[in-house]
């Protein structure tokens, strides 16, 4: 038909694509550009700022679901009678860690910070500060005096292998690995920590598309899951960056795994509230 | 005003993209060095001649990502160009080449954009993924109506998020698997799955009648 725009038959998929014409964005994008670079406090940058400056009073609440989501299992611990039960112990001390390191930390990894707008008002700054603070605060309330926060580091002889009696064979059998057999075991070991990490993020990344509904939430609750998002957001793109080292790339899919748990709490925990009838929230909102 | 106005297509007044093997990315501008030094020492016209060159391919990969179905993403993707020439902007000093390409490294700035609105949204949560799913590509030469851009376009659309997302990064972009994996954190795995599974939608939403022929042949 000589009134549709037909292109030369592509022979593979990647052909069509490229044929396909390039559609042009609106006129005044460089003119809004031009604002945000200006960075004039009066001018509206881009409904993306508006929407940050709106979500400003949600952190607050945002802050008191962390605390509520944290305090609520506690309060509810402490209502049955107590059990000096080891497996409950482990729970609060495995799940302790997770929430206060993740959102600092996060915070502070350059990759994160790569991730943010370089140009935009310095308004999250503070609202990190006060959403991590009670956090960091219940993390440290409950965990148990005497537990150690690190694992212990493995023990390994710092002194040579003696070559006491000087025969080549005693040599073998006494001396440690070798270091490329060392760093080659250290790989294998990485590789399948982050092999474990990819996969618990898969699952509850299913979890968490399992237990959310997105047409009722609490205020609260939407507010601290979309500011999760885009935390996992932020850990993604910095894990895309090209030629990154592996410690850096595990470091960032433990705090992928820590904030995927975090928001797999907050969701299940609404779930969980919505069945028995139950909120901890001043309002729900419709969501669309 | 931008110094030299690309009025039709980028590419037409860019400079030539190079040679290469892969597909032929609406980013692959070459963009001279004394520009970028110019830009990054904060020349405003030097930016805007970069802006100028790179707006249509970002806005488009947004708009390829987000859907493009619906007024509303067309919206999306003027926030996501915002949102990345505003990150190219303000890292510029930090891109240091080392072989790479400028256009690849703000390719992929455009593109981290385009992932963490869908994230944001939580568009891709909608989709099914499968890991596993048969990996049988589809065969033969494309359909006809794959030269008309308006019913391609319309077939793309109506794609899955993700499924639209894979098959635009692998096809048009150039992504391998891996990198595909890397950038929406999966597998790739479920990258070639996803690519296996759009290429035969792609092909039943443009040529339905000929498809169901094709089944009824298989049955026969």
């Amino acid at each position: 038909m000589p009134d549709r725009p037909r292109i030369p038959e592509p022979r593979d998929w990647g052909e069509a694509f490229a044929a396909l014409p390039l559609e042009s964005p609106g006129n005044d994008g460089w003119q809004r550009l031009t604002r945000a670079l200006d960075g004039a406090a009066n001018v509206p940058r881009s409904h993306t700022a508006a929407r940050r400056r709106a979500r400003w009073p949600l952190w607050l609440a945002a802050a008191a679901a962390v605390s509520a989501v944290a305090v609520i299992p506690l309060l509810r611990q402490g209502e049955a009678p107590v059990q000096p039960d080891a497996t409950r112990v482990a729970d609060v001390t495995t799940q302790a860690p997770t929430r206060a390191p993740s959102a600092s930390s996060v915070a502070a990894t350059p990759a994160a910070t790569d991730a943010s707008p370089t140009v935009t008002p310095p308004a999250p700054a503070p609202t990190t500060v006060a959403t991590t603070a009670p956090a960091e605060r219940t993390a440290a309330r409950r965990k148990p005096v005497g537990v150690p926060t690190r694992k212990p580091a493995p023990v390994v002889s710092p002194l040579p292998a003696r070559n006491d009696n000087g025969t080549r064979v005693a040599d073998a059998g006494s001396t440690p690995p070798s270091p490329s057999a060392a760093s080659a075991a250290s790989i294998a070991d990485s590789a399948v920590a982050l092999q474990a990490l990819q996969t618990e993020s898969a699952q509850l990344e299913a979890l968490v598309a399992l237990a959310r509904d997105e047409r009722v939430s609490s205020a609260s609750g939407a507010a601290l899951g979309v500011e999760l998002d885009e935390r996992i957001g932020r850990i993604d793109a910095a894990l895309s960056q090209p030629g990154l080292p592996d410690s850096e790339r595990t470091g960032l899919w433990q705090q992928r795994v820590e904030a995927m748990r975090e928001l797999a709490g907050i969701e299940t925990t609404q779930r969980w509230l919505v069945t028995r009838g139950e909120r901890y929230d001043g309002a729900l909102v419709n969501v669309d | 005003m931008p110094l030299n106005p690309v009025p039709t297509s980028a590419a037409a007044t860019a400079p030539a993209p190079p040679a290469t093997a892969g597909p032929r990315s609406s980013f692959a501008i070459e963009v001279p060095d004394a520009l970028l030094a110019r830009a990054r020492a904060g020349d405003r016209p030097a930016f805007e001649q970069i802006y100028r060159w790179f707006e249509r391919p970002v806005f488009n990969l947004a708009l390829r990502i987000l859907g493009g179905g619906h007024a509303c993403d067309r919206d999306e993707a003027s926030e996501v160009l915002q949102e990345t020439m505003l990150k190219v902007y303000g890292k510029l000093g930090e891109f240091r080449g080392n072989g790479s390409p400028f256009w690849g490294w703000l390719r992929q700035i455009a593109v981290n954009e385009a992932l963490m609105r869908l994230r944001s949204q939580r568009r891709h949560l909608h989709d099914v993924p499968l890991e596993g799913d048969d990996l049988v590509m589809d065969p033969g030469p494309l359909p006809s109506a794959a030269a008309d851009a308006a019913a391609l376009g319309r077939a793309l659309a109506r794609l899955p998020t993700t499924t639209r997302s894979v098959l635009w990064l692998y096809h048009a972009e150039g992504y391998t698997h891996e990198e595909i994996a890397a950038l929406m954190q999966r597998t790739p795995s479920f990258s070639k799955s996803q690519l296996a599974r759009g290429g035969r939608r792609l092909r039943e939403l443009l040529e339905p009648d000929q498809s169901g022929m094709n089944q009824e042949k298989a049955h026969a």
